[in-house]
């Protein structure tokens, strides 16, 4: 063959290749190539969203967000010359760009920024590549918001775990706790983008190549507690270091108050994290639905319903107090030395006689006592939307395997000792039932939440004579709250002082009103405060009366 | 006559504006400078068509090869910048080695035309005329310039007429070499040869010595690679195989200009409107990779534009290398290996289907020693056609 030929031949088989390669690359994979310029020079960065406002019931704002200005680069356009300078004006960046696999886009450096931190930087850091200067929206809470921390919660950085979970950006703020962390979807929004032209070396080349989107704030919430009855009920605790109050409305499951003492403030929670992570008293448990404590004589009410359940027990039935009760080779003291003499159901609960209770454990016996509370499939926590929330302990099979449990284990749980342990929260549910008959609508935090009901089917009249019972130890002169009675105010209630082995008893006091139209639930809790009818008591009428005198 | 005249004019000139119009579009002062050196290599190049008449180039042309030479070594001791291919007096610099492809090419031709010597001396003087310049650019090291002069010499030697089996050998040399990469590549290669060699005709020490130079080939070639390369250079000849896990320079080059074009479509981004060479991502878009900054901005009919320009152009070369005879045969198919081989280089090294060695694309690409070895080229083809 002539050479001349060969290589026209050739020049065919090269052009022919080049045009095949052409097509792959400027019509097969035109789209992705197209993605890939554009991400060489089109570079994001997100815009946050500010968090929903919280308000309370009255519209009474806890919640809310302010600006600050935060700091980003793109890592591999920085110098280590940059770096440097970033950190002596500001200390340690909020990422490490080592760890980073990423490089070549925004990272945030440093956040939460004032203005004169920002003009300052901008005087003295020198022109450092990609770097933008950007508003950052910040949680910020009202200065009463710590009356409801607990409820509220607060916020900071997401962790690792959490920035995949919710694929979510080193830097950016989660609802750790309380509402902020249950809702936290709804509050928090939807993020913006903004868009930025960089050429290959990191310089600007257009600030806006694109229109931003813009972020949308998260949802307001309305919170159905009111501040200031958390306000007044911290008032109300100023002789005590720890307890709790929680209140609800049984037919609609709204709370009306949620406090727990200690508490913390949610606005500075970052910086003294460490302090509260080892103050012994605990301000972060939120002891309302975390906090398990001996429910005491406040039980009976539960051990009324279930010997009525039994049919060892009615209205009438009367049992001997002679201020102790004997059972295998041990005696339970009454709280009363002297005994209380010959009584019925109702003025038991009223005069809350342990020697009474303690006999219609006995006559109940243990087993049939576990059977009964197996059979009420009485929730064992509230469900109240707060993470965290603690699940009580009572008799039930499930709950108490590998405990030994002795013929006069019920003599113990009769009367709230023993292994019996309960939230606030819970025992508020329990008294809730109790007035409603049966019917209870679980605890909610806000308006809009689906109501969730729980019935304990059980004959009205048990009702009535644990309510009745209730009613007196108010309305009775022989009451264990008796000495606080103001006909003003329709409260059923019941004391308990619950004995517990870490020093003084407990001081519980649980309450419904009013009595003919059971309407809302409140139950007080001060931790090593003494009787029932002495420290918790007095607190829970202070607060009704309040609550009754705003209602009206 | 007037047809071949306006294949060797034409084509040039629009593929010259071409390059023009995407360096004005990526940079004003290099529009300016390679505007300003057209218009002077033009006159100056004019001058010579009027003053120098044909026998002169038959005869002198290869004075070329002999101020070229020097140059090379000169550029070897005072190169400036950090490869030596250039040299320059104060402001301008000038790269020798384009000078010497076009000086291979007349001694190349002079010495094979002589029909007073035996083809042994003559094949052998052309061995030497072309390992000369090669060393010298190799020491540089610039490879890409030395696999052209390499060529040029082969299809120079070929369209001379010379035993097939070395033409044969210079085709599957190169093979062998690519296929021992591989065991399997390697057997499929001995097993092709073999079946070659039995369907031709020839005496049996020829088809032993192909064998056996070609054994020689695939054996060491791995050695080589593995021995003598150290890691980094082996990473540069194979990135474009994979530019997007290569992370050295020419990997990042190949990358870029794949996505230029491919962003760039059928239609392309527009004038000016590239965002790969414009915002730099596309390193030497002006020079090595304007193929692609075109492709990015003019799109698949842009660069099928420029293919078919070229194409006009080399078949025109090829028609008269059918003329032609002798001396001036063996010259035209020397400038059309050079053409070709920058064509094919530089275009297959864009589309990442050949290592990037550094040549540029006739007409298109920026600067001046390359134009005016190109502009030199078709000055002599012109002259061979009055």
């Amino acid at each position: 063959m002539k050479p001349e030929r060969t290589l026209r031949i050739l020049l065919w088989i090269i052009v022919g290749i080049i045009i095949v390669r052409l097509f792959q690359y400027q019509v097969l994979e035109h789209k992705k190539l197209e993605i890939l310029a554009t991400y060489n020079y089109l570079k994001e960065y997100k815009i946050p969203a500010p968090r929903g406002n919280i308000y309370d019931r009255n519209g009474i704002t806890l919640a809310t967000w302010k600006p600050t200005f935060r700091i980003m680069a793109i890592p591999k356009f920085l110098s280590q010359e940059d770096i440097n300078s970033i950190k002596t004006l500001f200390g340690e960046l909020t990422i490490n760009l080592d760890t980073l696999h990423q490089k070549g886009n925004y990272v945030q450096l440093k956040s939460m920024l004032t203005f004169e931190e920002v003009v300052k930087f901008l005087e003295e850091a020198p022109e450092i590549k990609s770097l933008v200067i950007d508003a950052e929206p910040v949680r910020t809470y009202s200065q009463d918001a710590k009356y409801a921390s607990h409820l509220i919660g607060y916020v900071s950085e997401a962790s690792q775990e959490e920035i995949e979970k919710f694929q979510l950006e080193y830097g950016d703020f989660i609802g750790k706790a309380g509402c902020e962390r249950s809702l936290d979807t709804l509050l928090r929004g939807t993020p913006g983008a903004k868009f930025m032209a960089l050429d290959s070396k990191g310089n600007l080349i257009d600030d806006n190549p694109r229109p931003p989107i813009e972020p949308k704030q998260g949802k307001d919430i309305s919170l159905t507690i009111d501040i200031g009855l958390q306000k007044f009920a911290d008032s109300l605790f100023q002789n005590y270091q720890r307890g709790a109050v929680f209140g609800f409305n049984i037919k609609t499951g709204e709370v009306i108050i949620l406090y727990s003492k200690p508490y913390f403030d949610p606005t500075n929670i970052t910086s003294s994290w460490k302090e509260y992570i080892n103050n012994p008293e605990k301000p972060l448990i939120n002891r309302c639905t975390q906090g398990l404590y001996p429910p005491g004589s406040t039980f009976k009410l539960l051990t009324a319903l279930v010997g009525l359940y039994s049919q060892t027990l009615s209205e009438n039935t009367a049992y001997y107090c002679s201020g102790g009760f004997a059972f295998g080779n041990r005696i339970w003291l009454c709280w009363k030395p002297e005994g209380h003499g010959t009584l019925g159901l109702i003025d038991a609960i009223a005069q809350s006689c342990n020697v009474y209770f303690n006999n219609v454990g006995a006559h109940v016996g243990t087993d049939k006592f576990m059977e009964i509370l197996e059979k009420f499939k009485l929730p064992l926590k509230t469900e109240i939307p707060i993470p965290g929330e603690a699940k009580v302990l009572i008799p039930l099979e499930d709950l108490l395997k590998g405990r030994y449990i002795l013929p006069s284990s019920v003599i113990n749980w009769s009367i709230g000792q023993g292994e019996i342990q309960v939230t606030p929260a819970w025992l508020s549910l329990i008294t809730g039932i109790i007035a409603g008959n049966g019917k209870c609508t679980l605890p909610k935090i806000t308006k809009d939440e689906q109501e969730k009901h729980f019935n304990l089917n059980l004959p009205d009249e048990f009702y009535n004579i644990v309510k009745e019972g209730m009613r007196r130890v108010v309305e009775s002169r022989n009451g264990t709250a008796g000495y606080l009675y103001d006909p003003q105010l329709k409260i059923s209630a019941k004391t308990g002082t619950a004995q517990n082995p870490h020093g003084r008893e407990h001081s519980w006091f649980t309450c419904f009103f009013p009595n003919n139209n059971p309407e809302y639930v409140i139950t007080v809790l001060v931790e090593n405060a003494g009787h029932g009818s002495e420290a918790a008591a007095p607190i829970a009428f202070q607060l009704v009366r309040r609550f009754v005198g705003e209602k009206n | 006559m007037k047809r071949i005249r306006n294949g060797l004019i034409i084509p040039p000139l629009i593929l010259i504006s071409l390059g023009l119009v995407e360096l004005f579009f990526i940079n004003r002062g290099l529009f300016l400078s390679q505007l300003s050196k057209v218009i002077i290599y033009s006159l100056l190049l004019a001058g010579f068509y009027f003053l120098i008449k044909k026998p002169y180039i038959l005869n002198y042309g290869s004075i070329i090869y002999y101020i070229s030479i020097p140059l090379l070594i000169a550029t070897l001791l005072f190169g400036k910048g950090g490869v030596s291919r250039w040299i320059g007096v104060g402001a301008l610099t000038f790269q020798p080695s384009e000078l010497t492809k076009l000086g291979l090419i007349f001694v190349l031709g002079k010495t094979l035309s002589d029909t007073k010597k035996t083809i042994k001396t003559k094949l052998t003087k052309a061995l030497i005329y072309t390992l000369i310049p090669f060393i010298l650019v190799m020491l540089q090291p610039d490879l890409g310039t030395a696999l052209t002069l390499l060529i040029i010499a082969f299809i120079t030697i070929w369209v001379y007429g010379v035993d097939p089996m070395l033409i044969r050998l210079a085709i599957l040399i190169p093979i062998a070499m690519l296929t021992s990469a591989h065991i399997v590549s390697t057997i499929i290669f001995y097993i092709m040869l073999l079946s070659l060699l039995i369907i031709l005709k020839e005496p049996i020490y020829k088809k032993i010595l192909t064998i056996g130079i070609l054994t020689l080939t695939s054996l060491s070639t791995p050695i080589v690679w593995q021995k003598m390369l150290k890691p980094y250079q082996r990473d540069r000849l194979t990135a474009f195989l994979n530019p997007e896990k290569s992370l050295n320079k020419e990997g990042w080059q190949i990358y870029q200009a794949k996505i230029a074009m491919g962003s760039g479509g059928i239609i392309g981004k527009g004038p000016g409107k590239g965002t790969q060479k414009g915002l730099a991502f596309l390193p030497a878009a002006h020079t090595d990779f304007i193929f692609s900054s075109f492709g990015e901005e003019f799109g698949l009919l842009g660069l099928i534009v420029i293919l078919f320009t070229f194409i006009i152009f080399f078949r025109t070369i090829l028609r008269t290398l059918e003329l032609k005879e002798g001396n001036e045969k063996l010259i035209v198919s020397g400038i059309f290996a050079y053409f070709f081989i920058h064509f094919t280089f530089n275009i297959l090294s864009n589309l990442s289907l050949l290592p990037v060695v550094g040549i540029p694309l006739p007409f298109l690409s920026f600067g001046g020693s390359h134009l005016l070895t190109e502009m030199a080229s078709i000055l002599t083809l012109l002259k061979l056609e009055v």
